[in-house]
């Protein structure tokens, strides 16, 4: 991990910072308007450790009732911080945040509430075939990731085939580190296993249309749509509906979105017409998602990704070789 | 009750300040492109903020009352009348059983207009507001999100009783024009780690022009290209304009690749593109009035001045009240 102890470079957009210091990240805090400010973590890399500092964050302003405070807004390696600034004035929110982080646990101590969920998926079906043949026809014809972006994904990765690819998709779980992204509780993922963690560049332009339950992969983040909508994923496949709006079967008892923060999915290769019945069955309230409760422990994942280090090395210098062959042209 | 005649370009029902509450999960706020327009149609018939009312986008509906009705006309200004006779805008106005209200195109400035009733709308509230997200298909009429031909929405009880008339002075009226100038706070991403300080000069410097594609979701704007003071997005992608995905703010202008965008009250909450400023709170209802073509020209801000801002709109519109 690269530990730069640089201060952010000054601009108007800064409302303060905290330097690294050992085995803490630094902190920047960016005015985003007069009504939110914007706090990140650490160098901008993907690293699960700066998730759960953000974490950290948002459980204590939440035990601790600031005053002024209204909502908070997870990102990869951040955290919004929606206030009054009629109530609080952001000088003095950015006080109130710096006296939490010297407080704060240490990242590798969390221990957070993880449910491992089950879903069907099936790979490079119709739907997700006949949105990638509509964007062909109505937006663009030639893509390095047309006609076929299972295939694409394939060669971004130094992979052989499609069917690796969608090996890998099954051999890690995937943490979901933010919903919403984009709109009605899509899922935000990762990779829990850098040795499988497959990227893609997303598509340019985006898509018009994509189908609803479609999966996809864009940067080293996986998604899935929870209604017919735009998107810029590779798509790979499709799973089970994640949004019903009048909640109306028991998975969705809770909330019209399916997943919480920090659900791990674990995906599992089913056909199409498998696929099907299993979706029809669902939003009859015949089919009920499989999950299992469980607790992840940021201290062991450290430990597992210290014993694969290695061989993710190895995947990762094969991809980002892989990944240069294939945007050209982009 | 009223019923919808004709529909109209794109009318909604919403409420002030929205669906709020949701943003971690995705679920945008709606609620008014213009807020204060929409505030004040509110307390020109006694509602409160967050009755809900009629957003109406260019051209708007033909309705037809089923009861008597305090109503408000604000924002953008229409060619309507009430059986035959000119509706006059920013004041209350007595609406009787069985007559048409026909609103037609913009006949001025600005972009939308409000309709609001004494006691509001009564749809059902879905995740705790009566706006509408027609993207997700939900809140306001939950039937037909945007309202069609034949839609019948029903009143509350009292919406005819308080006859009180109420009118708002010429001076209290919000000035329109085709050029909307916005005080806009620099950043979160701003210059020089991000941006080049030319460009966020130019940014500031630069009347906008509205793209014809601008609507709830995002205002797109035409312009000069942006330049980005580092070479690629890192982890975050290829592109300058590209960081790992992160919570955006509702009025943020996001560059995405080199276009800037408005995020307004329909759009995404978490994204990966980098975002230059972001419009003060108080002016965020001049981008509900910007219509395409129109030009957006950004006052570079401090947070404090913004909140500045903000205290005097509010005591503003609380003089309404009185």
């Amino acid at each position: 991990m690269l530990d730069t102890n640089v201060s952010p470079i000054d601009s108007d957009a800064l409302a303060g910072s905290i330097p690294t210091s050992a085995g803490t990240p630094g902190v920047v805090y960016r005015f985003a308007g007069d009504a939110y400010l914007l706090v990140e973590y650490g160098d901008a890399v993907l690293d699960l450790g700066l998730r759960f500092r953000a974490y950290l964050l948002e459980q204590e302003i939440q035990r601790a009732g600031i005053k002024g405070v209204a909502e908070t807004i997870p990102g990869v390696r951040s955290l919004l911080i929606k206030y009054n600034p009629l109530v609080l004035c952001a000088e003095k929110l950015v006080t109130i945040l710096k006296e939490i982080e010297t407080v704060l646990p240490c990242a590798d101590d969390v221990e957070v509430p993880s449910r491992l969920v089950h879903l069907p998926i099936a790979f490079h079906d119709r739907w997700t075939l006949d949105a990638i043949a509509k964007y062909r026809r109505s937006v663009r014809a030639e893509a390095p990731y047309l006609p076929d972006n299972a295939e694409f994904v394939a060669r971004c990765n130094g992979l052989d085939n499609v069917e690796q690819v969608f090996e890998y998709l099954q051999k890690s779980q995937i943490m979901i580190i933010g919903l919403g992204d984009v709109y009605l509780g899509a899922p935000c993922a990762v990779s829990l296993d850098p040795r499988y963690r497959l990227e893609a560049p997303k598509y340019n332009p985006a898509r018009t249309y994509t189908c609803e339950g479609g999966v996809g992969i864009g940067g080293a983040f996986s998604c899935i749509y929870p209604m017919e909508s735009p998107g810029g994923y590779q798509l790979v496949g499709r799973t089970l509906p994640i949004w019903n709006t009048w909640q109306a079967t028991p998975d969705f008892k809770d909330a019209p979105w399916l997943f919480k923060f920090f659900d791990r999915i674990q995906f599992h290769a089913v056909s199409e017409d498998e696929l099907l019945e299993k979706r029809d069955a669902m939003r009859r309230g015949d089919y009920r998602l499989k999950t299992e409760p469980g607790v992840f422990s940021m201290r062991q994942y450290k430990a597992f990704t210290k014993e694969v280090r290695a061989e993710a090395g190895r995947f990762k210098a094969r991809q980002k070789q892989a990944i240069v062959q294939c945007t050209k042209g982009y | 009750m009223i019923e919808i005649i004709r529909s109209g370009f794109h009318t909604t029902i919403q409420d002030y300040p929205g669906r709020i509450g949701y943003w971690n999960v995705g679920i945008p706020p709606s609620g008014p492109m213009d807020g204060l327009s929409f505030r004040m149609a509110n307390r020109l018939v006694g509602n409160s903020d967050t009755d809900a009312g009629l957003e109406m986008t260019l051209m708007g509906p033909k309705i037809k009352f089923t009861r008597d009705a305090m109503v408000a006309f604000t924002g953008a200004e229409m060619a309507a009348t009430l059986n035959g006779r000119t509706i006059p805008w920013w004041q209350s106005i007595y609406v009787e059983k069985g007559s048409v209200v026909d609103i037609g195109a913009l006949s001025g400035e600005g972009c939308r207009a409000y309709m609001a009733v004494k006691g509001g709308f009564d749809v059902p509230e879905y995740l705790g507001s009566r706006s509408t997200f027609p993207k997700g298909g939900f809140g306001g009429h939950t039937a037909s999100p945007l309202l069609a031909c034949g839609t019948r929405i029903g009143l509350s009880d009292d919406c005819g009783r308080d006859c009180t008339a109420r009118c708002l002075e010429g001076r209290k009226i919000p000035r329109y024009g085709t050029t909307w100038v916005v005080g806009a706070v620099p950043g979160p991403h701003y210059a020089p780690d991000f941006f080049t300080c030319e460009t966020v000069e130019m940014f500031y410097d630069t009347p906008w022009r509205v793209h014809h594609n601008s609507n709830r979701l995002g205002y797109r704007l035409e312009g000069p290209t942006p330049c980005f003071s580092r070479p690629d997005g890192g982890e975050g992608g290829s592109h300058p304009s590209n960081l790992i995905d992160y919570p955006y703010a509702v009025g943020t202008v996001n560059v995405s690749g080199n276009l800037p965008v408005i995020l307004t009250v329909d759009g995404p909450s978490l994204g990966g593109f980098i975002s230059i400023a972001t419009i003060a709170t108080s002016d965020l209802w001049k981008i509900g009035q910007a219509k395409p073509h129109d030009h957006i020209c950004f006052e570079n801000i401090t947070p404090e001045a913004a909140v500045n801002r903000l205290a005097a709109g509010e005591r503003f519109l609380n003089e309404i009240n009185a």
